[in-house]
């Protein structure tokens, strides 16, 4: 060791100096011997190994490659481990081979350097844009991302201030509130449209903040920001799907109600209970038969009653509400049938006919009511709920059907 | 012919013991020739066999059998200086060292 000489040179280091010096050297000082076995050790040695007695342990032999240092963990006395930069050199100790080991304590350091990475690695593998500038706004640091979104490298960014993504897009007063909002309360967040190098523009989402020494003092400015540009696409396209979804359930909606009217299962006994729809539209063709035959009843009745005739008007309109009876009509198609009929055949007749038609047709309303009732007391007593469950009016079998006392 | 017995004591699985251990597999496929029986122990998992071995820091590599019993620490990456250091200065295999 260069030492050597010169304590040898300057009488007054003496042994109890050279041996003070060692004990007081912050790094852990330890001599080994060939096979490992420690010969000495200093005060900062033991610290690190927790008080352990080192003197006559086997250490091992520190096996350095080349002049560097190798990291080692230190297990102390009571099982905690630390982490030490072990340094080895051979000498001559007391007329012996020897190694001086030097352990460095670089516990700390290397919990810091694990933080530091970390930081370095949050820095650089965040998706979110980051510029670090100085406080008076010169770039000292961007990430990757920053790169990504705005097109500029970090040797472009560096020196520059980021006066360099500046849009046009925002008034005087917009900086002004947000250079306030920095020195108020630290921070600002908000939307801001930037150019990137390429002259584009895109929206970001941007938060700037002060970084601050122990003492209070703004040491650097961060600004983390978002690209917003796909968001805003994915917003609008969100829109629009929203809007087509909209479109589509009407249309559904649309369809299904088409489909019930066109596909309208039989009409319940009391019609509309259940929901079905009215015979004039389910089936529109026997309903017309339905009318006129009704129709020429009607005539029929009023000539009983102008030329007291005797037509089986009654024959007719039970014949007509059996019909009705097979086709499950309804109290409301009875009077949609009836009113339908006024409708048709007070047209283009004398008002005085059409009078006595409105009048006569009251009582054969009711007939063909009671007749329709008769009907389903004769023939749906046992099963008074389960007709809604048909799903096709029987109008074959109407049609098919003899007209009894329609001539 | 001589069987090496040795032991590697780590701090975790850190990249640092995996390295370790990877150097003693290549000394011992490597130098070794197969006579040897390799042991892996994790201080931190079996704080006590490394307390009874009294094993002051890691990576430590012992050459338990054949005597002489021999210790190593620090940077395990240089096979002749480990083989050196643990006196394995010879193989089995015509009483001379394989070279590299």
């Amino acid at each position: 060791m260069s030492l050597g000489p010169r304590i040898h040179e300057d009488l007054s280091f003496d042994k109890e100096a050279v041996l003070s010096l060692f004990a007081a050297m912050p790094d852990g000082i330890i001599v080994l011997d060939p096979m490992g076995v420690v010969l000495y050790a200093n005060d900062s040695a033991h610290r690190m190994f927790g008080g352990r007695r080192l003197l006559g342990k086997n250490l091992g032999l520190p096996i350095m490659v080349g002049e560097s240092h190798a990291d080692v963990e230190v297990i102390d006395s009571a099982g905690r481990t630390g982490c030490a930069e072990l340094r080895a050199a051979t000498f001559n100790w007391l007329g012996q081979a020897a190694t001086v080991a030097s352990l460095r304590d670089i516990t700390e350091r290397r919990a810091m350097e694990g933080q530091l990475a970390l930081a370095g690695q949050v820095f650089e593998s965040a998706r979110e844009g980051i510029i670090v500038t100085r406080p008076n706004g010169v770039i000292v640091s961007v990430n990757r991302a920053f790169t990504t979104i705005t097109g500029y490298s970090a040797e472009e960014a560096f020196g520059n201030t980021p006066r360099l993504l500046k849009s046009g897009e925002h008034d005087l007063a917009f900086f002004e509130r947000m250079w306030k909002s920095i020195t108020e309360q630290g921070f600002w967040h908000g939307e801001i449209v930037n150019r990137r190098k390429d002259g584009s523009l895109y929206p970001e989402l941007l938060s700037i903040s002060r970084i601050q020494d122990a003492d209070g003092q703004v040491m650097h400015l961060v600004g983390i920001f978002s690209d917003l540009t796909q968001h805003k696409i994915d917003q609008e396209a969100l829109e629009e799907a929203r809007l087509h979804l909209q479109q589509s359930e009407k249309l559904v909606e649309e369809l299904e109600r088409r489909y019930t009217v066109a596909n309208s299962p039989v009409l319940s006994v009391v019609g509309g209970l259940y929901g079905s729809a009215p015979l004039s539209h389910s089936a529109k063709s026997v309903f017309d038969e339905l009318v006129q035959r009704y129709g020429k009843t009607l005539e029929l009745a009023v000539e009983n009653l102008a030329l007291k005739a005797d037509h089986p008007v009654s024959d007719q309109l039970r014949a007509l509400a059996e019909d009705l009876g097979y086709l499950q009509a309804g109290a409301r198609d009875v009077a949609e049938l009836h009113s339908e009929t006024l409708t048709r055949k007070s047209k283009n007749v004398p008002a005085m006919k059409a009078k006595a038609m409105i009048e006569e047709g009251r009582f054969l309303v009711l007939e063909l009511m009671g007749d329709l009732l008769s009907f389903y007391r004769k023939n749906y007593s046992r099963v008074p709920v389960a007709a809604h469950k048909v799903r096709e009016p029987n109008t074959r079998a109407v049609q098919s059907r003899p007209k009894k006392g329609s001539t | 012919m001589n069987k090496f017995r040795l032991t590697l004591y780590v701090t975790g699985h850190t990249s640092r013991s995996e390295k370790g251990i990877r150097n003693l597999q290549r000394i011992c496929a490597e130098e070794l020739q197969g006579k040897y029986e390799m042991t892996v122990i994790d201080v931190l998992e079996q704080p006590q066999l490394a307390e009874d071995q009294k094993i002051l820091a890691t990576p430590t590599l012992v050459k338990e059998l054949p005597p002489p019993l021999r210790r190593v620490i620090g940077d395990l990456s240089d096979t002749e200086k480990v083989l050196l250091g643990l006196d394995i200065a010879v193989v089995a295999d015509g009483n001379e060292r394989k070279g590299k």
